[in-house]
């Protein structure tokens, strides 16, 4: 057994899952001052200059606040659900590769967790089962409210993976691997002379579009925010909890915000690979390659609450109409379209 | 160690089997289910069938799950709606599954296992030779899968769609 | 395999059809359609050669998945002929669900589908799926008249029974395979005559018996037959009891006679089945007040009969059940064509609904009572020729089974005249049944059928060497 691996991969996962936390909880900072920005606000700014201790203050108040757990409840299933949700949510980023190789004490150490073959598989099958944490949460609040908001949030997860799969197809039938290094990697040639920017949101627009309105679905988030519509549910699964559990709940919106964001960069957008990547000395290659990702990672963050504070939000039947009648036959088209064209050119 | 992860595994599947049977409320049956797939999802990746093992998870906790615990939970199935079975249907079947498990352990008792089947190759799971497997020895029935698929979903819609005569008739005067 | 392609485009051509909404151009194109295909097997089947199953491991059977050799070819013309006929009943068949007659037809024939693909199965994948595909349709159109409670309540133990029917049957085909390490018919063929025989392998082998008697209907799996058949629209009973039992037993015979049927151990229990089988169908048969229960029971003690086919595996056996089944598939239809009519004008099938068809619908009631003596053996027609060559084909097996049969053809006898008596001795008590141009079409094909299967025999068994 090679101790060193295990504890180059046990700092990885340190090093990940605390990176992970850090950023969903500066997210919530970061949504205030965008819808603050968009809505020519100040947002908040009384803890530490520009407010920044601010997530540190609301993360304390979940903490001290009263855990209370309803009487008609059932019990285990209604602390299991926040906690499925986070588990899964925190799960995902173990097959995302944050950067090439870093060579350090003559050890090559690969910045991914794990590079299983079916990265992109491992993916979806952690996406489909994030529903149970909603929806035993929901259910086992015994309010009509909560199992409402749960079974919305499951029938549109649920639709939405359909025609996100189908996207992804497309992506692993241009690669030929279902492993997201080899994907990443794929990326980093030549388009149009420009080494390194062989980005697949070029060759795949539509399939593109399509992912990253499921990504949108997919993470409950405007103008997809139907679980939570508060103002016909209340406040949607989560209305009977409080404290960290609740916390749980909106910390795992938050940290799958960032995995989907990651996921849009990885797969669409290049990954670590940006054009002169290949320039740079050895581990500055892997450093500039990851603060590249996180970059883009920041971005796509953006863009979810650029897209929050300006969409409204849909309406049920318009939701399912758009997941099954445009983007699953979209998605479908554009796979016979990419099949068609890795055929003919 | 993959021993070891075995028969944890195995331990797991059987309990969690168990439960499935003996839960009183619908939905505990329908989550200690979902634990059995997750641990034979497990049994697959110990067997280097990494593929199967994922698509096993998406596919029955994934989907099929998901739309089990939405039946039970619209119904809203709980321990009362659980019928009564008499004893007498208990008892007949109780005497069934006990001479089936006599019969099947009787069978697989110092049965021979061939060598074909012991012989696993481990590299066979992988996505590129399940892909070889089925598209090549396998693309008769793979073909012929569509076929059934095609059939379940024009039979669902056929049944899903509303009768047009289902509309009773104070509907129609209302129109 | 080209009759199953196109067999498919006609089904989804006849869902493209119900989008257009012309119901004028349904009928001819599915009647034509099965034509079409049925002229391509039966030019298929007489270039074979006389032997019935191939011999395996060649290009040809699909990488030893699928064979559509002569067996498969003699069964799905039977199966195509049978749903012709039946196709030709729906104008009327179908009233219950006018709107979606495009997607019943369509059904329809992707269960035929299924059919084929399990009759040419060489590959327990492949039987499996032939088995479902076959299956699925089904359940839905046994519970396509959604207003009708018992159309429900029979899909739904349709469905039931055979969704843990498909559990036994796979459980069984991966214990078969723990025990061969293989699933095509050669690999086990070579494994069940060639070595050491593991428990593993027969428990499957056990288990895949039991799934495929409950397809077919043999007892003590035959519980779910009455119940189901009676609640069905009478025109899928009608597919029900013909294409779904030909193919299910055509499956069973080939895997039987090639795995198991050198194995006296296997045969002894099958014997006891099949007994048991005809004298359940039979006297329960007896006691039942109307007619389609009647002919429920009927058909499940037809099928004890063909089971003595299978206790001695030959050429001569095979063609016995061939023609045992084209006998009993085109009586049965004909029973169902009248069936039909009176269920329909008169609201039950009730024996009193009967009476005095003779002197009201003299061409209905000759074909009824032509179909029922065909039924219950009485020379000249089809089903004497069938019985004769089944037992006699059987007698070198187990002749007290015979015994037992000829027994039970003679309390059949007691059921199919409480019809008859009721056509021809009771005064007519309504007005006389309205048959439609096709359907009477299909009584003089049956009728036909009934006396050339009968008196010239030879035909179909030149066809079949």
């Amino acid at each position: 057994m090679d101790w060193f691996f295990i504890l180059e991969k046990a700092i990885l996962i340190i090093i990940l899952f605390s990176l992970t936390l850090f950023i969903a909880m500066y997210e919530t900072y970061m949504e205030r001052k965008v819808a603050a920005f968009l809505q020519d606000r100040v947002g908040p700014d009384r803890a530490g200059p520009f407010g920044i201790l601010q997530p540190l203050a609301d993360g304390g108040k979940m903490f001290f606040k009263e855990d209370f757990i309803p009487n008609s409840s059932e019990k285990w299933l209604f602390i299991l659900g926040p906690g499925i949700a986070m588990f899964t949510a925190l799960m995902t980023s173990a097959v995302i590769p944050w950067g090439t190789e870093l060579h350090l004490f003559g050890r090559t150490i690969s910045l991914q967790v794990a590079d299983v073959n079916i990265g992109v598989l491992y993916i979806m099958g952690f996406v489909s089962i994030g529903v149970y944490g909603i929806m035993i949460g929901g259910w086992s609040s015994n309010n009509k409210y909560s199992l409402m908001g749960a079974i919305r949030a499951s029938s549109q997860m649920i639709s939405y993976e359909l025609a996100m799969g189908l996207s992804l197809i497309a992506i692993v039938m241009m690669s030929g691997s279902l492993s997201l290094k080899d994907i990443a990697a794929q990326q980093s040639g030549s388009l149009m002379g420009i080494e390194g920017f062989h980005w697949n949101v070029f060759l795949q627009p539509l399939g593109f579009l399509i992912f990253l309105t499921c990504a949108f679905a997919e993470t409950n988030r405007a103008p997809f925010d139907l679980p939570e519509c508060e103002s016909e549910l209340i406040g949607g699964y989560h209305t009977e909890y409080t404290s960290m559990k609740l916390g749980f709940f909106l910390f795992a919106e938050y940290v799958n915000m960032f995995i989907s964001s990651t996921l849009i960069a990885t797969i669409y957008f290049g990954g670590y690979n940006f054009p002169g990547l290949h320039y740079l000395p050895g581990n500055w290659q892997a450093l500039a390659g990851t603060a590249v990702l996180f970059l883009k990672i920041l971005f796509f963050i953006f863009f979810y609450m650029w897209v929050r504070w300006t969409l409204p939000r849909f309406r049920y039947d318009q939701l399912m109409h758009l997941g099954w009648k445009v983007l699953i036959p979209l998605a479908v088209l554009n796979m016979l379209l990419t099949g068609a064209w890795m055929t003919w050119f | 160690m993959i021993e070891i992860l075995f028969y944890v595994l195995s331990f797991v599947s059987i309990v969690t089997g168990l439960m499935v049977v003996f839960a009183k409320s619908p939905i505990h049956s329908v989550l200690s289910l979902i634990v059995t797939f997750f641990a034979i999802a497990g049994q697959y990746i110990l067997l280097n069938a990494q593929f199967l093992a994922i698509v096993h998870i998406i596919v029955y906790a994934g989907a099929i799950m998901v739309l089990f615990l939405f039946v039970l939970m619209l119904l809203n199935l709980n321990k009362e709606a659980e019928p009564n079975k008499d004893i007498a249907m208990k008892l007949a079947g109780v005497i069934s599954a006990s001479l089936l498990m006599v019969t099947l352990t009787g069978a697989l008792h110092g049965s021979v296992v061939p060598e074909a089947t012991l012989a696993v190759n481990t590299s066979n799971g992988l996505v590129k030779n399940l892909g070889q497997v089925l598209f090549k020895d396998f693309v008769v029935p793979f073909e012929i899968s569509s076929l059934l698929f095609l059939a379940a979903m024009a039979g669902a819609v056929l049944l899903g769609k509303k009768h047009p005569s289902q509309i009773t008739d104070s509907e129609i005067q209302k129109i | 395999m080209k009759a199953l392609i196109a067999l498919t485009i006609l089904a989804v051509l006849a869902l493209f059809v119900g989008l257009l909404k012309s119901r004028k151009l349904l009928l001819p194109l599915v009647l034509l359609g099965l034509a079409g295909v049925l002229a391509l097997v039966m030019q298929y089947g007489c270039q074979c050669e006389g032997t019935f199953f191939h011999q395996y491991l060649d290009e040809s059977t699909y990488r030893n998945m699928f064979s559509f050799d002569k067996f498969a070819a003699v069964f799905a013309g039977m199966m195509l002929v049978a749903t012709l006929l039946i196709s030709m009943l729906a104008t009327d068949g179908f009233i219950y669900n006018e709107s979606h007659r495009p997607e019943l037809f369509a059904l329809m024939l992707f269960s035929l589908c299924g059919g084929i693909v399990m009759v040419g199965s060489t590959h327990l994948v492949m039987l499996f799926l032939g088995i479902e595909i076959l299956s699925i349709p089904a359940y839905v159109l046994a519970g396509s008249n959604q207003r009708d409670s018992q159309s429900n309540e029979a899909a739904l133990k349709y469905f039931l029974m055979g969704a843990f029917t498909t559990g036994i049957l796979l459980f069984g085909i991966a214990l078969m395979y723990g025990g061969s390490g293989s699933m095509s018919l050669d690999g086990l063929m070579t494994y069940s005559r060639h070595s050491e025989v593991s428990g593993m392998f027969k428990a499957g082998m056990l288990m895949v018996l039991i799934a495929m008697c409950f397809k077919i209907g043999i007892a003590p799996f035959h519980f779910w037959g009455p119940d189901v058949y009676e609640g069905t629209p009478s025109i899928i009973t009608s597919y029900m009891a013909t294409v779904v039992k030909t193919a299910a037993i055509a499956a069973t015979f080939r895997f039987f006679a090639q795995i198991i049927g050198h194995d006296a151990a296997w045969m002894i229990s099958l014997v006891w089945m099949a007994a048991l089988t005809m004298f359940i169908g039979n006297l329960t048969a007896t006691v039942q007040s109307g007619f389609k229960r009647m002919l429920a029971y009927s058909s499940i003690a037809h099928a004890g009969y063909v089971l003595i086919a299978f206790f001695t595996p030959s050429l001569q056996a095979t063609q016995s059940v061939v023609f045992y089944l084209a006998a009993y598939t085109v009586a049965t239809i004909a029973c169902f064509a009248v069936l039909i009519g009176v269920q329909q004008q008169r609201k039950n099938d009730l024996f009193e609904s009967f009476n005095g068809l003779a002197k009201t619908n003299p061409l209905a009631a000759f074909t009824l009572t032509l179909a029922l003596l065909s039924l219950a053996g009485i020379p000249p027609l089809a089903g004497f020729f069938a019985k004769y060559y089944l037992f006699s084909n059987g007698w070198a097996g187990y002749p007290w089974l015979i015994l037992v049969a000829i027994i039970n053809s003679a309390i059949s006898i007691y059921y199919y005249f409480r019809t008859i008596i009721a056509m021809w001795f009771h005064e007519p008590t309504d007005e006389p049944l309205s048959f439609s141009m096709l359907q009477k079409v299909v009584l003089l094909l049956t009728l036909a059928g009934l006396f050339t299967l009968g008196l010239m025999p030879g035909l179909l068994l030149d066809f079949l060497g």
